[in-house]
């Protein structure tokens, strides 16, 4: 089977600056991948390479299988991928069943036209009613989104990820700024999703009881580089690791 | 060539007045991040006021007061009107600056008559540029406006280059977060960057009223090409609009002397070059309106 | 729903309900004329969240366009309103691909600009448009239904014709509004990242939202130039794409109707005001900035409010 993701030797160079090089990477679909790194590694401008917002300039990345460096975000979208952001990119003036709503008319690929045929609309129905159910904001549905607390944003933004069916999913800072409990609630929710719909998931975390608690690989960046790649444990006692880090990783971290 | 010396020379004085309006225009966009589509109708209001006060005091104390009292107008109106709006949609501040701009054209109007009115120049200025030449009409008042606005130029250039004051606003100018996060207080520096802008449309209504004579549409038509060398010069870069104001100025009296409506028509045209082959101008940053 | 039976019979019997208040009844056709061309701005300001001060350029060709169909090719109302519709259109599809890439400061300025350079067209191109006089020698003609001849003269009779494009077209764009195309305009307007990253292509949408509103705003500005029987630049001036603007916001840009509102309000205001004073501008403006600062909902949504608080 094709990775959900996989990426080589992508550079990427502002002016002098070599914010991205000679990075290489492999999703195994249904896995689940973070990226780590002291700040300045490089992992949003790796973010922005593979979803699309900017160009490389060397190297490839394909989406299952498929040839997607050159491609725009939009028709990223199209091949499976999604992603989150820092600050929860939603459409705030909506409320979370019109954003819902609309996320599922753009996967259905109804969004160009003016009309809504009946059974379209009880297909939609009956899919926004369950997603509300599953991220469970069925209380909160017709209140605007941007009204709501920021784990519940985040928890929308996730579900408009869902609502598109999206096979692979982007995670930048998932649970940034959060509460605890809001963050308990965040990594639960995408515990919840790999398992039950197979969603591989790639995100970026400073939070380490997050990606130890999440990860079953991890790859870590330094100075725009890979500096290691394994699995949580063997990335908890990697002394570069470590070293990098000035101290952050624990050592004898157990992956929960 | 003398004719062609001559539509260059009449260019470069509109070009001082797009360069003034551009580098306000800058100033404000750079900091406060709004489009001040009133900047025309400061420049009205400028201009009468410099006319009033010429009444009383004469014209070069008219010239040094009236932007000065511009200034103030220009800072209690931001207070007022554009603070609240900076946390909202840009949408708004754009909108209101729009509907700012048509209550002060038609605060002018209403107070001075929709015709224009005659505005004297000291006798000293109204000297030929060139006595005794086939350009004697030309007076020495366009040498003045084009050392005026040398003159702002270079001390705005002073400003931002050596004051501490300059550099809160250069830096603000990159980027407004990590000031704020440094603790200065970002607001008192949007309020500078205003009066100072407005300041610059005052200055520039002054000198063009002695130009042009006044009236109450006397901004739109100047406002625009500046606009055109707030962009042909590069969105961001405070030189780049002042180069650009002159730039645009020289090419549309160039423009006129090879079809006669063709001065008004060229700075459109110039934006449509500049929008189609590169749009961050000559000096612009990249990624400055993403 | 009562409400709704009162304001259609209001607007049944506007023309001779103006007549009684000691107005005119064109004026009733100026509102609708102004209404149409406010919504048809408001699809790319309200729905597409993009503010244009150029959309006076579509609001003079549909003009000029009808007119010059009724003086040079034929004597149809229907095809100088089709005609000038089209004009517009064509143009908003060929300066759409340039606008929609453009952001911020780039948008507005362009827009601004291309205005003008309609409306300097339009003042230069003597030998066509009739430069500064503008364009005359036209006429709105009988309309000939099912063998039925209409005469569309009088001003209570053209008011009628109006009112049946303008709800036609409003029709039209409560389709485009209410579907899943309308709702992709929304996203825009919230947020053309996440839109992107909901695969929606944001400059095709944009240009869609561009071209749609530019049809509209022709087609008003052909039912205008027919309604005075008269086209002139000042219709091209990036001044009255500035009262489009001011109407939509005024009216209120988030609720369908809300532009005409702001139409009636302005036209209404205009009326009132300009026997009182030369400055009526002057209030009207200041007014805009209340609204903005106070009321950045119009007076649609302060309706809403005012009637939902007093239930």
């Amino acid at each position: 089977m094709e990775p959900a993701l996989r990426a080589e030797g992508l550079t990427k160079a502002f002016g002098r600056l070599l914010a991205v090089n000679g990075v290489s990477l492999r999703v195994p679909q249904g896995s689940v991948h973070a990226v780590i790194g002291p700040n300045g590694a490089g992992k949003s401008t790796l973010f922005a390479l593979l979803s699309g917002a900017l160009r490389p300039d060397r190297g490839r990345v394909w989406l299952f299988g498929r040839e997607a460096t050159w491609l725009p975000p939009e028709a990223r979208v199209r091949l499976g991928l999604s992603r989150t952001f820092q600050v929860s990119q939603v459409f705030p003036g909506l409320t979370v069943r019109e954003n819902l709503w609309i996320a599922l008319e753009a996967r259905r690929g109804l969004s160009p036209f003016p009309w809504l045929r009946a059974r379209d609309r009880a297909w939609l129905a009956e899919r926004l009613e369950a997603l509300l159910e599953r991220l469970g904001l069925k209380d909160k549905a017709d209140r605007p989104v941007g009204e709501l607390a920021h784990g519940d944003q985040r928890v929308v933004e996730i579900g408009l990820a869902l609502s598109l069916g999206a096979r692979l999913l982007l995670l930048d800072e998932p649970t940034a700024g959060m509460s605890d409990e809001e963050t308990w609630r965040t990594v639960e929710l995408l515990r919840a999703l790999h398992r039950e719909e197979g969603l591989t998931l790639l995100f970026v975390e400073h939070d380490m009881e997050v990606v130890f608690g999440l990860a079953e690989r991890i790859t870590v960046m330094h100075l725009g580089e890979v500096l290691a790649e394994g699995t949580p444990e063997a990335i908890a006692a990697d002394e570069r690791v470590q070293q990098a880090y000035l101290g952050e990783v624990v050592p004898g971290y157990e992956g929960a | 060539m003398d004719l062609f010396l001559l539509q260059l020379l009449n260019g470069l004085v509109s070009g001082a007045f797009y360069a003034l309006l551009a580098l306000g225009l800058a100033l404000i966009l750079s900091l406060t991040r709004i489009i001040n589509l009133a900047h025309g109708g400061f420049l009205v209001v400028g201009a009468y006021l410099g006319y009033v006060l010429a009444g009383l005091l004469g014209f070069y104390p008219a010239l040094l007061l009236a932007p000065f009292l511009l200034a103030l107008l220009g800072v209690l109106l931001e207070a007022l009107l554009l603070r609240p709006l900076y946390a909202r949609d840009p949408l708004e501040s754009l909108l209101l600056t729009f509907g700012l701009a048509l209550v002060l054209e038609e605060a002018v109007r209403a107070l001075f008559g929709p015709v224009g009115v005659p505005f004297r120049i000291p006798e000293g200025l109204s000297a030929p540029l060139f006595p005794g030449t086939a350009f004697f009409f030309l007076t020495r008042y366009r040498a003045f406006v084009l050392g005026m606005a040398a003159l702002a130029g270079l001390l705005v250039f002073l400003l931002l280059r050596f004051t501490a004051l300059g550099l809160y606003l250069r830096a603000g100018a990159q980027d407004r977060e990590i000031l704020s996060a440094l603790g200065t207080d970002v607001r008192r520096l949007y309020t500078l960057a205003f009066a100072l802008g407005v300041y610059l449309a005052g200055l520039a209504g002054v000198l063009a009223a002695g130009q042009l004579g006044l009236s109450p549409t006397m901004g739109t038509g100047l406002l625009m090409p500046s606009f055109v060398a707030l962009i042909l010069g590069g969105v961001g870069s405070l030189g780049g609009s002042y180069l650009g104001g002159l730039l645009v100025g020289m090419a549309s009296g160039l423009a006129g002397q090879f079809v006669a409506q063709a001065s008004e028509f060229a700075p459109y045209v110039i934006l449509a070059l500049v929008l189609l082959l590169r749009p961050r101008g000559l000096f612009g940053q990249e990624g400055f309106f993403e | 729903m009562k409400a709704k039976f009162a304001l259609s019979l209001l607007f049944l019997l506007l023309p001779w309900l103006l007549k009684a208040l000691g107005s005119y009844a064109a004026l009733g056709s100026y509102i609708l004329v102004w209404g149409l061309a406010a919504m048809g701005l408001n699809l790319l300001m309200g729905y597409a969240g993009q503010v244009s001060f150029g959309h006076a350029a579509f609001l003079g060709l549909g003009a000029y366009g009808a007119g010059l169909t009724l003086k040079h090719l034929a004597p149809s109302t229907p095809l100088a309103l089709l005609l000038g519709t089209l004009l517009a259109a064509l143009a908003a599809l060929l300066l759409g691909p340039l606008v929609v890439r453009l952001k911020g400061i780039y948008f507005a300025t362009f827009t601004i600009v291309f205005s003008q350079l309609f409306y300097f067209l339009a003042f230069q191109w003597n030998e066509v448009t009739g430069g500064d006089d503008g364009l005359r020698g036209f006429a709105r003609q009988d309309l000939h239904l099912l063998g039925l001849k209409v005469d569309l003269t009088a001003s209570e009779a053209y008011y009628y014709f109006v009112l049946a494009v303008f709800l036609l077209l409003a029709y039209l764009l409560w389709r485009a509004v209410d579907s899943p195309l309308g709702r992709a305009f929304l996203a825009l307007r919230e947020n053309p990242l996440r839109a992107r990253f909901l695969g929606l292509r944001v400059e095709r949408y944009l240009l869609g939202a561009f071209v749609l509103s530019g049809a509209a705003v022709g087609a008003a500005g052909a039912l205008l130039a027919m309604l005075i029987n008269f086209a002139q630049p000042s219709m091209l001036h990036w001044s009255t794409s500035g009262e489009l603007v001011m109407m939509a916001f005024l009216g209120g840009r988030y609720r369908f109707f809300g532009p005409l509102l702001g139409a009636a309000l302005f036209r209404v205001m205009e009326e009132l005001l300009s026997s009182v004073t030369e400055e009526w501008m002057l209030f009207l403006g200041t007014l805009f900035i209340l609204a903005v600062l106070f009321f950045p909902g119009g007076l649609a949504d302060f309706l809403r409010r005012w009637a939902w608080n007093r239930r």
